[in-house]
């Protein structure tokens, strides 16, 4: 029983990772369309970024802001200059920028910051923690609580200021909100942005975990399009969930299930995904009215 | 058409005396763009041609490739038979693989088919008693027939570029039957197709049908080549290479496909100077200037080149149909329907194509 809630918390805890990621991937698909499947390579970018801050002498915590910072201006400049000249062109057309910014940023990683992976002090310690009889690390939950906090800033960023009415507006109904004298184009850019903003987060909290090497989030991002996928495409709260129930289903198929060990997890997430595209498309959050005008 | 013709065939001499030119290595490279060649026009058939994303030819191809040499290795078949059965085994496969995509596309179907690429090296890994798991599984090279007097590289690149004469031939004839006026149908409006009587769901089953096929046909073609199967060979990078061949060489041209397939096989030859990555930012830079400059990929450019330098009047006449589709000729493009972008739904209602689907199908 003990490995069970021990199992299901640590699940949650990378879930929240999971779905953190998912919740970007929606704002950016909710805005323009787009399965950024760059998110990935975006967040390890910015994990890069905060290490190479740190290496030159800031803080730990002044340089996890600069990087949300320099992340968000960062996803801005991808959409207005690579996104927007493809949108409204065959879907192919966007599948494949996204996919060539993937290939593009791993390799670009590579190429000035090696693939010998660098480690990350974490600035939570190294304590444990008891809950409900099971033991996290103090580094589990510190950066539990840090992608929650992440997520109830955009949560409250969209559910309570204009400005995050504005931009679902325009994403939600780009032509009536033109008439309306929104400028959509902007508005799409700041969903990439804090869609990059959220993905630093979740890369610097990788980082943690795994420590930062070009390839890092690949299996991340793939646990998060699972999320994505089950929440529902287009909902911001069934990413999230969606993230969660990954994280504990991964963690709880790896521990009960022997045939599933090594490289094969990934059958857990690849599982879900088939499985919910062909028995429920739309996923638990989902609409079915899901066209997009 | 004659001179389309006496090109071919000019062509074809060029291909097959290069067999008595060339060094063995590059006999070897050319070989494997061919195999890759197939398994890419294939691909382009389901994603040019039919407009639908997959990212698990690589998946397949290493199906094939395994099929042969699990045949070969264990069963002792001859060479022929077991390329053979890797086709039909891989048809067969590529028909259960359509019937999922007949109720998504888009990106949840590249999602479905790149869930195949990821995990078909961990699971060939995981049997390894028949595939040899880690340690990969190798047979002994094809010896030519009739006492010719070729070496093995001569001998594999003369069967494959036969083998590929016959695919383009098959899939020219395949494009001007029925089947393909019904693609090409498709591919312009689905409920257009419907409307004409096209049997859409047979349609996009057989063309996943004969992509898979293409791709196992390729594979088992690859193994011969490389004799030895390791699972990795077969993984994410090679189905995305397959993609970037596709879009780079050319949507909706054979000749493209054969191109997009040189380019990935050769720029890994030329990127040393760039690291362990280097291929991969070469095929961004190259699949970012196809996006936004040359839609209709090397194929299309080859095409602009030729038109220029053609003397005015002698036009070719008829539609020709290799090289100038561009990326943005699939039906995905609400630029390629008639009214505006506003007015296209991008997805339809499923529950009203499937209802016509029944009216329209017998």
């Amino acid at each position: 029983m003990t490995l069970l809630t021990q199992q299901v918390l640590s699940g949650l805890a990378t879930g929240l990772i999971y779905g953190s990621l998912a919740l970007a991937l929606v704002v950016v698909f909710d805005g323009t369309g787009v399965l950024n499947f760059a998110q990935g390579e975006m967040a390890a970018l910015s994990a890069y970024v905060s290490w190479q801050l740190v290496d030159k002498g800031m803080s730990y915590w002044l340089a996890f802001v600069v990087t949300i910072v320099i992340s968000f201006v960062l996803g801005v400049i991808i959409e207005r200059v690579l996104i927007r000249p493809v949108e409204g062109r065959a879907e192919i057309n966007i599948v494949i920028v996204t996919l060539a910014l993937l290939i593009g940023i791993n390799a670009l990683m590579g190429l000035i910051w090696g693939f010998i992976g660098k480690s990350v002090e974490s600035p939570f310690g190294t304590g444990l923690v008891t809950i409900v009889g099971a033991n996290l690390t103090s580094q589990q939950v510190g950066l539990a609580a840090c992608t929650l906090v992440a997520l109830l800033i955009v949560g409250a960023f969209f559910r309570l200021t204009p400005i995050g009415l504005i931009v679902r507006a325009a994403s939600v109904n780009p032509g009536s909100a033109r008439h309306l004298g929104i400028n959509v184009g902007r508005m799409l850019g700041i969903g990439w942005g804090i869609a990059a903003a959220v993905g630093a987060v979740v890369g610097m909290a990788t980082a943690q975990i795994t420590g930062i090497n070009p390839d890092m989030m690949g299996g991340v991002l793939l646990l998060a399009i699972a999320g994505y996928i089950l929440g529902g495409e287009g909902s911001r709260i069934g990413a999230v969930v969606g993230g969660l129930i990954i994280g504990v289903l991964t963690n709880l198929g790896v521990t009960y299930i022997d045939w599933l060990g090594g490289d094969l997890q990934n059958l857990v997430p690849f599982g879900v995904i088939i499985l919910v595209l062909l028995v429920r498309p739309q996923g638990i959050f989902g609409r079915v009215s899901a066209a997009r005008p | 058409m004659t001179r389309r013709r006496m090109a071919i065939g000019l062509l074809g001499a060029v291909a097959f005396s290069l067999t008595f030119l060339l060094d063995d290595y590059t006999l070897f490279q050319l070989s494997r763009v061919i195999c890759i060649g197939i398994a890419v026009i294939g691909l382009n058939l389901l994603t040019g041609h039919a407009g639908l994303i997959s990212a698990g030819q690589g998946a397949i191809f290493g199906l094939g490739a395994y099929t042969t040499v699990v045949l070969m290795y264990h069963l002792d078949l001859p060479y022929p038979l077991a390329v053979l059965s890797s086709t039909l085994l891989c048809l067969v496969f590529g028909l259960l693989l359509g019937l999922p995509a007949l109720r998504i596309k888009g990106i949840p179907l590249v999602l479905v088919t790149l869930s195949l690429t990821i995990l078909f090296p961990p699971v060939v890994k995981r049997f390894d008693s028949l595939t040899g798991g880690n340690n990969g599984l190798g047979i002994t090279q094809p010896q030519a027939p009739f006492r010719l007097d070729l070496v093995v590289p001569q001998w594999l690149y003369i069967l494959d570029l036969a083998v590929l004469g016959l695919v383009l031939l098959v899939m020219g004839n395949l494009l001007r039957s029925r089947y393909g006026r019904a693609l090409s149908a498709l591919r312009t409006s689905e409920p257009l197709a419907l409307s004409v009587g096209v049997a859409v769901r047979r349609t996009k089953i057989v063309t996943f049908g004969i992509s898979a096929a293409l791709a196992g046909l390729g594979g088992g073609l690859y193994l011969l080549l490389i004799a030895f199967a390791t699972a990795d060979t077969f993984g994410f990078a090679l189905s995305l290479g397959m993609i970037f061949a596709v879009v780079v060489g050319g949507v909706r041209s054979w000749t493209g496909s054969l191109l997009g397939a040189a380019f990935v096989v050769f720029v890994p030859d030329y990127t040393a100077p760039l690291g362990d990555r280097g291929p991969q930012l070469v095929y961004a830079v190259a699949l970012l200037l196809t996006v936004y400059l040359f839609p209709t990929g090397l194929a299309g450019i080859g095409q602009m080149l030729v038109n220029r330098f053609r003397p005015a009047g002698r036009d070719r006449s008829g539609q020709g149909g290799e090289g100038g589709a561009g990326i943005d000729g699939d039906p995905l493009s609400p630029a390629a329907l008639p009214g505006s972008a506003e007015d296209q739904p991008a997805v339809r209602p499923p529950s009203a194509v499937g209802t016509a689907e029944r009216e329209g199908v017998s």
